[in-house]
């Protein structure tokens, strides 16, 4: 069964009851909520997702509710709770399911240690899964959205999950949070990808969330192989060029790109160097898309 | 050479417990420190020298006699600089530590 199965109530109803357990990626999440702004986003940014049955284990348990009575009416914040402690102040409640998807992430980067988890988007064409790294304002979840469009699968837009027994990586497709400038760019372009209401004055500035494709979502289980890493670089009046980085260096920045390689010492080492050493490595600088995609093109067919 | 190093009379060794990883790539070699838990960006000939301490603590002179015998077109003041810089660069990032030899040691 799949989350648009449920209309907008019966999936208010479930989430106010018992929660609903949701697959994303490798993961269970059992979710709760009395937020009628929830149930809306999960069906319009969720709906292809399966439900597993609540009897089923999860891996994560998050909560997103008002912390006080009073707080549901007077200016109503959101709180979001992991296994029942809060690590997070809460939020204007209307910056709810960003909340939900900034809480995932830090449950996933917090927990899921069998992963080198890089902070990277991820698209795959022809077999070859391309990382994408990227700091705040590097445009990779513009870049990421735009590939995405052109028919390339989302494995993810916020995080590299790089199996440590068979160096793959496994996909964890989720909605592309775009920001301030970058939501007006993809939506000039993205069709018939669905795009949710802009939620204004968040830490991160204004933002708003492209779903992911069906199609990315219904192949979460088909692992891919890495075979470029590539650090976008969105540069206003910038030529595009993709320039070869050197392998160690390229590891230097996953390494500090990374949000447990810390953790995983060793094990992170030799899977960090195993993956560098099947793949092309580059820095990308670029202002237009349609000359990312032709550059991202030619890789892909070299 | 007229100048002598500050590392002369010395022995250069890994730190008691550590256990370096290495990965060369085209010149450059990544070294992960087992104990501090960092990774550092190193050129190759300095991660094969640190590699060569880690087999075995080696005299300061013995460093310069086997860098001397593997590069036979370099002056021999290059190679002590070349040496004296990596190992102040060793010891900045915590790779070596240094014991004093004993005044009859070779």
């Amino acid at each position: 069964m799949k989350i648009s199965d449920l209309t907008t109530n019966q999936l208010a109803q479930q989430l106010r009851k018992r929660g609903i357990n949701i697959r994303i990626g490798p993961f269970s999440i059992c979710l709760s909520s009395r937020l009628p702004s929830i149930a809306h986003n999960l069906r319009t940014h969720y709906g292809a997702y399966d439900l597993a049955s609540n009897e089923d284990f999860s891996d994560f348990y998050i909560n997103l509710d008002a912390p006080s009575f009073t707080r549901r009416w007077l200016r109503p914040q959101v709180t979001f709770s992991f296994d029942g402690h809060i690590p997070f102040k809460p939020l204007p409640q209307l910056q709810a399911f960003a909340m939900f998807e900034w809480g995932l992430n830090w449950c996933v980067a917090n927990n899921a240690h069998h992963y080198l988890i890089i902070h990277a988007a991820v698209l795959e064409k022809q077999g070859k899964a391309f990382i994408f790294p990227g700091t705040p304002g590097s445009g990779k979840s513009t870049l990421c959205a735009g590939l995405v469009t052109q028919g390339w699968r989302l494995l993810s837009d916020e995080m590299a999950l790089l199996s440590l027994n068979n160096g793959l990586i496994t996909p964890i497709p989720r909605p592309i949070s775009l920001k301030n400038q970058s939501i007006d760019i993809i939506k000039s372009i993205s069709g018939d990808f669905f795009i949710g209401a802009p939620v204004h004055d968040t830490a991160k500035g204004t933002v708003a969330h492209m779903s992911a494709p069906k199609n990315s979502v219904e192949r979460s289980a088909e692992l891919a192989k890495p075979t470029a890493v590539i650090f976008p670089k969105y540069r206003s009046g910038a030529k595009t060029d993709l320039s070869p980085l050197s392998k160690g260096r390229t590891f230097l920045a996953l390494a500090e790109n990374s949000f447990n390689y810390h953790v995983l010492g060793e094990i992170a080492f030799a899977a960090l160097t195993k993956m560098i050493d099947q793949c092309q490595c580059y820095n990308f600088t670029y202002q237009h898309l349609d000359n990312a995609y032709a550059t991202m093109d030619n890789l892909i067919n070299a | 050479m007229s100048n002598t190093s500050v590392f002369d009379q010395c022995t250069i060794k890994t730190p008691a417990r550590a256990c370096f990883l290495f990965q060369h790539w085209d010149g450059e070699s990544v070294v992960y420190n087992n104990m501090s838990g960092e990774t550092h960006l190193l050129e190759q000939n300095s991660a094969e020298l640190l590699s060569s301490i880690q087999e075995q603590p080696l005299s300061y002179q013995s460093l310069l006699n086997r860098l001397t015998a593997a590069s036979s077109d370099i002056s021999c003041e290059e190679i002590a600089n070349y040496l004296d810089n990596t190992l102040a660069h060793f010891q900045e990032l915590n790779l070596v530590d240094l014991e004093s030899e004993p005044a009859n040691s070779n």
